[in-house]
């Protein structure tokens, strides 16, 4: 996602169309971040909402420190992070039926690969999809995420290792990774 | 090591998120175990493959884009304008410019204070020398 400091600054001087052009700028790649850690499109489209009106209110705490997109998607996750939480707290599962199927023949590799990857994502425990897109996704370290999820850097790594086990189980479920050799004992 | 005993490692492995210490024992056994060096392979796949997501947009709902635009002209039209921030350095700069000008009104701001105080003690004294004279 691209967001110049720029534009950020004329929404803080409160320049017309402005803040406009921000959301014009920004919304598809929060609600891509916001979609894979919610995991359906109606909540991901309320959180979209809702990230928007703290991004406002956070403008006047934003001072260039951090690069713009950065900032941008931290207040994204942290609302996603949280509809989670009361989802969780709440018992509320997602239906896993609601992206549908896409067939991957006919792809190339990579394409294949991220379209089986984006269903997938969505089959696996709110928490450990949400560690597993915002470290290996969007670059985030553990130590960040555990911070924002309020938990141990070592629960999060033990959520990441068993969410990259899984995906790629789903993989080779979808045909996509070549299954692994029979497995032998070794010393 | 056996096989078992590093594979709950190897997903961390396959992205180097181990402690350097745990990675140099897992890579010895990698090193002489074709299987696990198989395993390591798909889940360095699935990483790139999530790795690769970034680049890549999920399509939002087509309503999302006014309702956010919406949203954001109702702000402006009520002036619900942030603050700007100001920097502690132009604060600071500010204030030494004006020491002067700051001092002279804190001065009045203080004298007036105490006079205020003043005039309200004598006030009352004066109030309660009459309640007690009747």
């Amino acid at each position: 996602m691209q967001l110049p400091r720029e534009l950020v600054e004329s929404c803080q001087r409160g320049e017309p169309g402005a803040f406009d052009e921000l959301v014009r700028t920004t919304h598809r790649a929060v609600y891509s971040l916001v979609y894979r850690i919610v995991g359906n499109h109606d909540d991901a489209a309320d959180c979209t909402q809702d990230v928007y009106v703290r991004v406002w209110r956070g403008l006047r705490g934003f001072r260039g420190e951090a690069n713009a997109a950065t900032w941008l998607y931290r207040i994204a996750a942290n609302v996603a992070l949280t509809h989670v939480r009361r989802r969780a707290r709440a018992g509320i599962a997602v239906d896993p039926a609601e992206l549908p199927a896409t067939p991957v023949q006919d792809r190339s590799e990579e394409q294949a690969d991220a379209e089986v990857m984006e269903r997938a994502l969505r089959t696996l425990p709110p928490q450990q999809r949400s560690v597993v897109v915002l470290k290996d996704v969007y670059g985030w370290s553990c130590e960040e995420i555990a911070k924002k999820m309020g938990t141990t850097e070592g629960a999060v790594k033990v959520r990441l290792f068993r969410a990259r086990q899984r995906l790629a189980a789903a993989l080779q479920g979808e045909g996509v990774v070549v299954p692994m050799r029979r497995r032998r004992k070794s010393s | 090591m056996r096989c078992e005993q590093v594979l709950p490692y190897l997903a961390g492995y396959a992205g180097g998120d181990l402690r350097p210490d745990t990675t140099r024992v897992v890579a010895e056994h990698v090193g002489g175990c074709a299987a696990c060096r198989g395993e390591v392979a798909r889940l360095e796949r699935v990483r790139g493959a999530l790795v690769a997501l970034a680049a890549r947009e999920v399509a939002p709902p087509p309503y999302l884009l006014d309702a956010l635009l919406e949203q954001a002209q109702e702000r402006t039209a009520r002036r619900i304008l942030p603050i700007v921030p100001v920097p502690p350095a132009d604060v600071v700069r500010v204030l030494q410019e004006n020491r002067e000008v700051i001092a002279q009104a804190a001065g009045a701001a203080l004298v007036a204070a105490g006079a205020a105080y003043a005039l309200w003690r004598a006030l009352r004294g004066a109030r309660r020398a009459a309640e007690a004279a009747t």
